[in-house]
This record gives C-alpha cells, structure tokens and sequence, in this order.
C-alpha cells in the first residue's frame, strides 16, 4: 500500500497531473531557519509543489534540535520536512530522523560528504573570506594563513560564534596544514592558532550579524557565509570575496522520527532538488543550489557570492563531517571554554 | 443538603476550596514541569551525580558560573547606587514631581524588553549612536556592543525599575520625624542617614538588591542579543547545550547550579526581609510635611530619567529609513517599515496574538490571584506565608529553566503554539506580579465591611462583587495592568513554545533581530513605545479616578 | 421599660459556647430576652460580649448551643439571612458608596424585590428618622463621625430587622455627641419598638440605655438585671466593682462578724460562713466624727483625699488595715486631709457578694 503511494505521488511529481490521492495529507509543515529564507522556500518550492500535488506547504522556524528530540520523544511530531546541519542527521539518523527512501536525489549531482540515509543535501553556502576594500586598497589577504597573520594584515576580524565546520578548519589550514590532512582534527593545535587571533577577533552569531558588520565597517576582514555577503555587497558594503580555501557547506532536508506524513515528505523533497526549483530558490534567495549544474540568473553581486560555478566547487575545501559528529560534544565543550578563556 | 453545613463550609471550607485553583494550577504547570527538567540531571550517562562533577571539573564552565554570579552581584549592586538617590528624591517630593518621577519608571518598566534590547542593539554598535558621540569627540571608536561593559549598562538600564520600586516602598513607610528627632538629638545629616535612614530602607534595598540579582542570573535576551560569545553567561550556555548538542542532562545539572545559586541569595533574605512584596509599590501616597531635598538629587534623578527613557526613544527615527537598515540617522526616509508591518500577515498576525494572549493572560492572573488572596485571608500566619512564597515562587526560578519546562510539558499535552498554552505559561509568570497588589488591597479591605454587607442581607457572591472587588478595584487594575504586561513582554518561554501556528510579537521581534535587517522591528518597537506610554498614562489617569472614588 | 406594642422579636440564647482550639471565649450563656426589649451587654474586652453578638449576627458559629428568633432556630441560618441588623463600632460604611446608595442596599437585597420608588420612598423615611435628610449624596468620607454612625443606624434599619445587634456604637465618639446619640438612641427605640442589643464596657451608657444589663466576665454572664438591680443588689464582687464605686471588704464570715484581717465589720444575718465578701456604695456612707448607732457599722479612717466634684464631695481615707475607704458626701467643706474620722453605714445598705479573684 504504501509503497503504491510513494510511486503515485512520485508519478504524480514527474508527470505533474493532478490526481486525488486517499493517504494525501492537506498540508506538510516544513522548517528552516526562517526569515526572508523561508519566505523564498515556500516560493521557489512550497508553491510549485502544492501546484503539482495540491498538498499546502506551510513553513515554521527555526529548526531547533530540542524541539525535534522533544517532539520525536512525546511521538507528537508536527514537523514533516526539516532542514538541518547535516551533523545532526549524521549524529542521529534513525533516532531523531527517520531513515529515507534512497534515490530522492542522483547522489552523483549533490556535493558528497553532507547527505547520508536521513539527509538529502538541499541547498547551501561557501563559508568565504571577504575583505575591506577601503581598508585594503592595494590588494588584502588571500587565504587562511593571511587571514591570521595580524602583522601583515591588522585590523579586526570577523569570525562566526560556532565550533563545527569551519572555525578549526581554517586555523589548521592557516597553521599549514594541508587540506586532505585535515583530519582528523588536531584540536589542541587548533586553538593554539586561534589563540593567536582571539584579541583581533570580533565574533558574530547570527548571519544578519555579519551582514551587519560589514555594512558598518565594523570589521576589516570577515569569515561570513556566501549567502550573508550577499545583501552586504549588494547595499554597497566595500568587500571583496576572496575565492580560495573556502569550505562549501550543505544543509540538508530530514523528516523527523515518526512524522505522520513521511511519503508526501519525501515527495517535496524529491520535488526540491529539480534543476527549476533549485536555481529559482538562488534567485530568490543567494544560497548555493546543492544540486551540481543547477544554473540560476544571478545579479552581480550575486554571481560574486555564488560557490556554485565549476571552478568555485573545484577549488572548495573539503570537510569530513562524520568525524565531527562523532567529535561534536567534545568540540563544543572545548569552542566553549576556549571562547571564555 | 443541610444548612449548619453550608454556612459552616463558607468559613471553614473556602480557604481551602480558594486556595485549591492556584495550588492546582501552579502544581501542574510549574511545579511538576520544573521537577521533571531538573531531575533529567540525574540522568545522562555515569554515576548520579556524573553530570555535576563533568560540569565543574571543566574550567570554562566554572568560568561562566562565576562570571554569571560576578555579573549578576554587579549589575544588582549597580542598579542600588543609582535607584537609591533616585527612589529617596521620589519619597521626598510630592504632586507633579512625583507624578513625573513615577511615570518615568513606569514607563520605563512597561517598554517591552525587546524594544529596549534593540534600541540598545543599535546605540551600541559599530558607527552607533554612542560610537558616533565618541568619535565627534575626537576620540578613538567605541564600541560597546559584543562587550562586558555594554551588557552591563544595558542590563542596569533594564532592571532600574525593579530596584526603583521596592525602595521607594520602603522610603514612603519612614516616619520623616524620625530623621528630625534624630537631628534635633545632635546627630548631623550624614550620622542620620547611616545610623537611622538606612537601616529602615534596608528591607527596599534587600528585597530589589534580590529581585534583580535573580532577574539577572538568569537573563537570556540582554547577554544573548547585546553580549558577546566570549563573556557568556550560564542562560547562554544552558541554551547552546540544549540547541546545539542536545545535552540536556548536562544542561539540566546547569540549571540546577542557576536555581540553586539563586536559592543561596534569596533563602536567607527572605527569612528577614519580605523581599517579594516589594515589586509593585503603590504610588502616591501622602506626605503631611514637605522638606527640600538637596539639588544634587534633582540633577541626579533627572539624569537616570534621560537614561531610563531617552534609548528607546533611538528606534522612532530608525523605524522611517527608505532602506532596510539600521544606520542611525537614516540617510533617507519612508514610512513603508510601517505598511510592511501591517501588511505582513507575520508582523500584525503576531500583534493580534499578543494582545489577545496578554488579554486572556490578565483575565486568568487576575482571577487566580482574587482567589488565592482572598484564601489567605482565611488562613493561619504560617500557612500564609507559606502560600505565598509558593505563589511567588515562579519569580525565583530562572526563566530559562522555566522555558525548558513547560515546552516539555506543552509537547506532551500539545499545548504548544496554543492560545491555551501561551496563557497558561505566562500567567505561571504573571501571577507573582498580579498576586502582589491584589493581596496588599485585600489586606487593606475592612473585614467588617463584609459582615455588614452579610447582615444586611448580602449573600457571599453579592458582597464579593458589590462590596469587595469595587473597593479592591486599585488594586485589581494594579495586578491586571502587571499581568498584561509580563505577556505582552514575555520573550523566552514564548520562544519555545511559539510554533507556526502561533507566535507572539516579541518572538517575532527577537526572531527578526536575529535573522534579518528589517526596519518592520523599529515600527513595531516605536508602536509599542506609544502604546507603553499610553497605557502607563491612561492607567494612572484610572487610578486617581479609583481614589478620588474611594 | 419594654414596648407593649412592639416590632421586636424574642431572642433566646440557650448553652452557648465557642471555643477556638484549647481557648474558650464563650461559656455556656443562657439568656432570654423579650420582643421589644434594650438589653446590654457591658463587661471589659475579652469578656465575651462580642463574640456572643458576632455568635447572635452569625458571623462566628457557635461550637455549641442554639439561638432561637421569635422561636425559630438560627444554627441552620447563614448571616445574610437571619434579617438582623447590626451597627458596627467603626460603622463599616461601604466607602464607594453614597449615603443613599449604603442605605438602599439592603433594601436591593430583599427577595422579592422592591421596587425603585419604594426604595426612594424608605430611604428618605429613614434619613429622616436618624435626622440626616440632607445628606443622601454625600460619600461616607464627608461625614463626622457621629454623622456616619447615624447612617450606619439608618441603614441597619432601614430594612425592619426585628432585632438589632450595636457593638459598642459610640465608643468612637467624644463625650457630648455621645451623649446625644444615647438620647436619639431611645428615641429611636421608642418609636420602631424593635429588640435591641447593645453591646458596650462603658457602664454609664449601660444604666442610661437598657431595660436589662447583662454582665459579662471571663466568657459567661456574671449577673443579668434591670441597672437599678445590678447596682443596688451586684450578685459578685466582680460586678459590684464593675457597676459603680463602691467599699468591698473581703473575709472570713463568722457569726455576725466579718473578719478581714486587723479589723471586722457586723453581717446583717449570720446565716453565712466562710470566705465572704461584703460592700457598701460610697454614697451609702456617712462621714462623721461620732460613733455607729443601732444597726449601723463602721470604722475609722484617716483622710487621705478630700475633692469637691459638683453634686457632692470625694472623701476617701486608709483604714487601721491601710484599706483604702470611699464616701460620697453632701457637704464635705469642714473636712481636712488627715482628719481622723468614722466612716458609717447602714447594716441594711451593706451587701454580701460572691468573692471573686482580686482585680
């Protein structure tokens, strides 16, 4: 029975008829982390979805991990799609997460490393290095080891409040490091390098931060995500991307454990990563398509930010988040008592 | 049914039966809840008591305990020195200086957290107002957001009020003769204050001095919003644990250090100083003879006033900039901020939300309240006490474990993003504030007027509403005007338990601050701040027509 | 003296008692009083008097006993039914609301209701039978003193209770008005014919008010009586010290004698032996330098205070026992401070009362 529904609702996705389906849901709910970002999910893929399947798709954020596990646990989950770090998939695939049908996306189209049995990498970010071309006006630091060496380059440096996925990643690289010795981590030799750094480092937590940062100039060089340098260069912010040693970063889609509604789900998910809904959610919203090819129209200053160009994903470095989730707690404990240090 | 009974059962019965809704709803939804996160302490893997001893034995956790206490100490004892002169100026003078000094605080107290975090947001930023006052100084940039100091002054700012009023309270029950009889005996003016004046204000100065150290242990959005990742304190630390690697054991151990550290300060105040009732003085009271305070006071007060009010007023200009941005001053004009906020299904779905939430919030304090005064009036002097420190208890506990605790109850009963759930939960933290004024009218209701009213031939629900609750009516507006407030204000339960299907403004303002530069926030703030205003007005209007009635 | 036509009812208090926990404040009070009658309850504070008036007005319930209205048994009867009217000490005026508007309300409360106009009607009439037509719209807050408790007055029985329940209504009153409102008092009394408790510790407005005084102490009723009974004939030395001033020599009876230490005094009667008290009233007592004739007593004194006070003279001096002796006398001018005298009296003014703990 259900195995029917899946491949009716994925003909139904394909082919695009309209067809009344008994186990249809009214509606999914799915979550992001909200703002002007959900408003774009719902246009570019809740919109075209309910046009295809005439399943409403209401959005809610922000994704919380306690809300999931608290959700899963009381077995109330009134979340059906989610898009999380992949991290927490790869930490709790099959407890939080219920485990996909295979095959939602060509895996040989989408960035590896992000999605595994609970994940489908859906959109992402280049965690980049942009700099202050009022402050750097004959050229500014050009990788990760300039970023850290304050002599060459002063002034104060933005840097994301967060441990997984890039902060340790790029002290390593600037320390000399090579990219594919990476891990595992050397944590101690890590904060040993940010040390080095923490008086000339301003952090921020949210990205609308960071926009913020540069947009006031309160900061000379910056660790941002591509998709927050966006409106920053687009109101005219003096920074200039530097596109080397940036780490690509995919978020992915997840049903919760026990989700009522895991077929509609795993339709929209299938709809989500199409060539059209892909590159219409970068034009609405300057995210990096997960889907490899995908070919939004972009703006300038979007075409600046945007990771998703041949060489851009070539050049990208790449992370091993299994060995950071399985290193999470650890991680954490350390980011939190190195910042408050 | 027998009658010996019933009349029997009106005086020996209701204390009980009065008591019963408030007992109940707070066992069940604050109580209990509260019990089940900390106890997830004891959980978690290792021996029992594995989770304090991983909590400790790390040095950057300790690290953030002791500055949290360090911060809370600092910030109570800062919010002391600069109440202090204010509140004595506030119990010397009388008529429009009074009124004017009391409406400053007021307002100040009822300008929605979220408006003064952002207001305080944009002053101390980069290229900020305080930065660009620095600068035209001819001084290096100063930036106080992402530092100790701007939390500080932000946090001061915010909790003055809750120091203003348990002092002023105090000050006003000081015979003035006092300090005269003492300067007629030869003591000088200071020897006065420190040998008679202070002693009698001490129970003011404990009792906001504790207020505001809780308040400020477990403080989320100031620290959050304003602070930086390298100062964090505990309410910080406990979320991150929680948001980011789900430890709950080890965050519920976190939580249970924050109560326990916020027990240790007030257990011991509140067995000599009644140091709950303080919150919500009642203003305007007589003074038979006046004397002239010093000038320096009145430069003074004038100074805390500029500092209480004048950084919300930043965010009027902020909310008509023609694009979306923060710059101060905005480089062009619009009042489209305005149109997007009424237009946006988001912005004004979550005002209606509010009020509605903030209504139903009132109504429920308010009844929970009536009801649990008027049973203890019928209790024995320790059963009161105790009942009431049990009313007053969700103000001791850290909202943030609060928070943790009723979103897991609400997930399990599907209360959250209810309109249920959201009054529920904020009348947990409303009641404290509408118990307060509605019990000190109640006490000052003349029992015999209800046995009068009895002889007369009044039954118990005639002489409730047409003799107790119009005299009581102060009192009510007081405890309803408090109730409203809190929910209107409430940020960080409503953060857990707001989903798609309902979500308040604040959450939707704090929602907005981190995620976007969206001068909607500005529009929103300055409407609230016109709304404070008006209601702090329109109230006090009310109560002088109450007393002028009574 | 009671009404022969009366609107009053009968009040019957039979064993009644109330204790809080160990602490008894009521003891098994007995009392009958007739429809129309003003009776007072007088006895110093903590005497119980209130308690049994809060007991009769059914604020407090009794622990044991019945109080009948008219017959009926009031255990089963809530406050707000028993049709009682009762005027409190501190008035208890609803503070918001006006004189007319405190006065119409127990007229609101009547089941059936009554109509607006009758309400009017019967508000006016009681303003003017308390003598305060002129201030129906004013709020309790302008009124005197005396002026609120003659709107609480109107207002206990404006209603027609058949009983009416006064604790200690004039105790906050100064001296004159209180005096005025004791005459209006009876006048209203008179002209309502309603039953009337009065409950006060002053025992002047207790002899000027009442039909019948009833004597409380220590939670019972030591003596009840007309004023002129209890005076002329206190049945305890309680109520002889309470009642009036008066001479008490406490002893041991034998014979004819008296024996109270250094000196004795003659019993009219022998028929008493044992622990006795006996007293005479100060005004019964003749100071002279002469000695007692037939059937009289007396004994020497020392002067110790001479004061004139208008209607007669203070004479009081020390006993050979150092007992301290008052006189009431006519004309006390040729008296001196340390004059040896003879205080005298009558055997038949001498009364013997139940000795009670020294005060």
């Amino acid at each position: 029975m259900s195995r029917k529904v899946v491949s009716a609702i994925a003909a139904l996705a394909l082919s695009g008829s309209v067809t009344a389906l008994v186990a249809q849901p009214a509606s999914i709910t799915i979550v992001n982390p909200g703002g002007p970002y959900l408003e774009a999910t719902l246009e570019a893929w809740g919109k075209t979805f309910t046009e295809k399947s005439g399943i409403k798709v209401k959005g809610d954020s922000p994704q919380s991990l306690p809300k999931i596990q608290q959700m899963v646990g009381a077995k109330n989950v009134t979340w059906d799609v989610v898009e999380v770090p992949p991290v927490f998939t790869l930490r709790h695939c099959g407890t939080l997460f219920e485990k996909l049908t295979p095959g939602l996306v060509d895996p040989n189209r989408v960035n590896a490393g992000f999605g595994n049995e609970c994940g489908v990498p859906d959109a992402g970010y280049a965690n980049i290095m942009l700099y202050s071309k009022k402050k750097f006006p004959n050229g500014g630091p050009q990788n990760w080891a300039d970023f850290f060496d304050v002599k060459k380059f002063p002034g104060k440096r933005g840097l994301w409040d967060g441990a997984e996925g890039v902060n340790l990643e790029i002290a390593l690289l600037a320390d000399g490091v090579a990219p594919e010795n990476l891990y595992p981590l050397d944590l101690d030799r890590a904060f040993r390098k940010l040390s080095e750094l923490k008086p000339h480092i301003v952090f921020w937590r949210t990205g609308a931060q960071s926009t913020q940062m540069m947009e006031s100039g309160e900061v000379d060089m910056i660790m941002a995500w591509s998709s927050r340098a966006y409106p920053a260069l687009k109101n005219g912010a003096p920074f200039e991307p530097v596109w080397n040693q940036h780490i690509i970063y995919n978020n992915v889609l997840a049903v919760p454990k026990g989700a009522p509604n895991k077929e509609a789900s795993e339709a929209y998910i299938r709809h989500a990563l199409q060539d059209a809904q892909q590159a219409r959610l970068t034009e609405l919203y300057p995210v990096t398509p997960a889907l490899i090819g995908a070919n939004p129209k972009l703006d300038e200053a979007g075409m600046k930010v945007f990771a998703g160009t041949p060489e851009r994903a070539k050049s990208a470095i790449r992370l091993n988040l299994k060995w950071v989730a399985d290193h999470a707690e650890e991680i954490q404990k350390r980011w939190i008592e190195w910042l408050n240090s | 049914m027998n009658a010996t009974r019933s009349t029997k059962g009106l005086s020996a019965l209701t204390g009980m039966q009065l008591m019963l809704p408030t007992a109940v709803f707070l066992v069940l939804f604050f109580v209990w809840p509260t019990i089940l996160v900390l106890s997830q302490s004891l959980l978690g893997e290792g021996a029992w008591l594995s989770q304090y001893t991983k909590f400790l034995s790390s040095a950057g956790y300790v690290r953030i305990l002791v500055r949290t206490l360090v911060m809370a100490g600092l910030v109570s004892t800062l919010c002391l020195l600069i109440a202090y002169p204010y509140a004595y100026l506030m119990s010397q003078v009388r008529g429009h200086m009074l009124t004017a000094l009391t409406g400053v605080v007021l307002i100040s107290f009822f300008t929605s957290v979220m408006v003064r975090s952002f207001a305080w947001i944009v002053m101390m930023q980069r290229n900020g107002i305080i930065d660009r006052l620095v600068q035209s100084l001819g001084l290096e940039s100063f930036v106080l957001r992402g530092s100790t100091l701007g939390v500080t002054v932000a946090m001061v700012q915010v909790m003055l009020p809750f120091m203003i009023f348990p002092l002023y309270s105090a000050m006003i029950g000081i015979d003035r003769r006092l300090r005269i009889a003492s300067t007629s005996l030869g003591a000088n003016g200071w020897t006065t204050f420190w040998r008679i004046y202070w002693p009698l204000s001490l129970p003011g100065v404990v009792s906001g001095w504790v207020i505001v150290f809780i308040t400020s242990l477990g403080f989320y959005i100031i620290p959050g919003l304003v602070g930086s990742p390298q100062e964090q304190l505990l309410s910080q630390l406990i979320y991150t644990l929680i948001d980011t690697v789900l430890n709950v054991p080890l965050a519920s151990a976190a939580s249970m250090l924050l109560l326990v550290m916020a027990l240790a300060v007030v257990l011991p105040a509140m067995t000599r100083f009644d140091v709950m009732g303080g919150v919500t003085a009642r203003a305007g009271q007589a003074h038979d003879d006046t004397s002239r305070p010093a000038a320096w006071l009145y430069i003074w007060a004038a100074i805390v006033s500029i500092a209480l009010l004048l950084p919300s007023l930043v965010v009027i200009p902020l909310s008509f900039p023609g694009n979306a941005s923060f710059a101060f001053p905005p480089t062009s004009w619009s009042t489209r901020w305005y149109e997007r906020f009424f237009s946006s299904e988001e912005w004004y779905g979550s005002l209606l939300a509010s009020l509605q939430v903030a209504f139903l919030t009132m109504l429920l304090s308010v009844a929970l309240s009536v009801s649990a005064a008027l049973a203890m009036r019928r209790m024995s002097s320790s059963l009161r006490a105790t009942f009431r420190s049990f009313v007053m208890a969700p103000r001791i506990v850290p909202g943030i474990i609060i928070a943790l605790a009723i979103y897991g109850l609400f997930l399990t009963s599907g209360l959250n993003a209810t309109y249920s759930g959201f009054v529920i939960a904020h009348t947990v933290l409303a009641l404290p504030f509408s118990f307060i004024p509605i019990m000190t009218a109640l006490n000052q209701f003349d029992a015999r007027l209800e046995q009068a009213s009895a002889s007369l031939g009044a039954g118990r629900i005639t002489t409730l509403f047409r003799v107790m609750l119009p005299l009581i009516a102060p009192g009510l507006v007081t405890g309803g005007l408090f109730a409203f407030v809190i929910s209107f204000d409430e940020v960080v339960v409503s953060l857990f338990i707001s989903g798609t299907e309902l979500r308040t403004l604040p959450v939707k303002m704090y929602r907005s601050i981190a995620t976007d530069i969206d001068p909607t926030i500005a529009a929103a703030s300055t409407m609230l701040l016109l709304l404070t205003v008006g209601l702090v007005i329109g109230s006090s209007l009310l109560s002088k027509k109450f007393q002028r009635a009574t | 003296m009671s009404n022969t036509s009366t609107n009053g009812a009968a009040l019957v208090l039979s064993n009644l008692a109330k204790t809080y926990g160990p602490l008894t404040v009521v003891r098994d009070v007995s009392l009958s009083v007739a429809p129309g009658e003003f009776v007072t309850f007088l006895g110093p504070s903590g005497s119980g008097k209130t308690t049994t008036l809060n007991l009769i007005a059914g604020f407090t319930l009794a622990s044991s006993g019945h109080i009948t209205l008219d017959g009926r048994d009031l255990g089963n009867v809530p406050a707000h039914q028993r049709g009682i009217g009762v005027v409190f000490q501190s008035y208890a005026l609803f503070p918001h609301m006006t004189v007319r508007q405190n006065i119409a309300y127990p007229l609101e409360q009547r089941r059936p209701r009554i109509g607006r106009a009758t309400i009017e009607a019967r508000v006016r009439r009681v303003l003017e039978l308390v003598e305060m037509a002129g201030y129906a719209d004013r709020r309790p807050d302008q009124l005197s003193g005396g002026q609120q408790q003659r709107v609480a007055l109107a207002r206990a029985v404006v209603f027609e209770p058949k009983l009416l329940l006064l604790d200690e209504p004039l105790g906050a009153l100064d001296k004159r008005l209180r005096e005025n409102l004791q005459l209006e008092l009876r006048r209203i009394h008179r002209e309502l014919g309603v039953t009337i408790i009065f409950v006060t510790h002053d025992q002047d407005e207790a002899m000027t008010l009442s039909d019948r005084v009833v004597v409380f102490n220590e939670g019972g009723i030591e003596q009840v009586g007309t004023p002129q009974d209890l005076y002329g004939n206190p049945a305890t030395e309680f109520v002889a010290r309470f009642l009036g001033d008066s001479n008490i020599f406490r002893g041991d009876a034998d014979g004819l004698r008296l024996n109270c230490g250094a000196v004795g005094i003659r019993l009219p009667s022998a028929d008493r032996e044992g622990p006795l008290a006996a007293m005479v009233r100060p005004e019964k007592v003749r100071v002279t330098r002469d000695c007692p004739g037939a059937n009289e007593d007396g004994l020497a004194v020392r002067l110790t205070d001479v004061t004139f006070s208008g209607a007669s003279w203070r004479v009081e001096g020390h006993a050979a026992d150092g007992q301290s002796l008052l006189a009431r006398v006519a004309d006390g001018s040729t008296l001196r401070i340390g004059d040896d005298v003879n205080f005298v009296w009558s055997l038949a003014d001498l009364r013997l009362v139940a000795k009670g703990p020294r005060p």
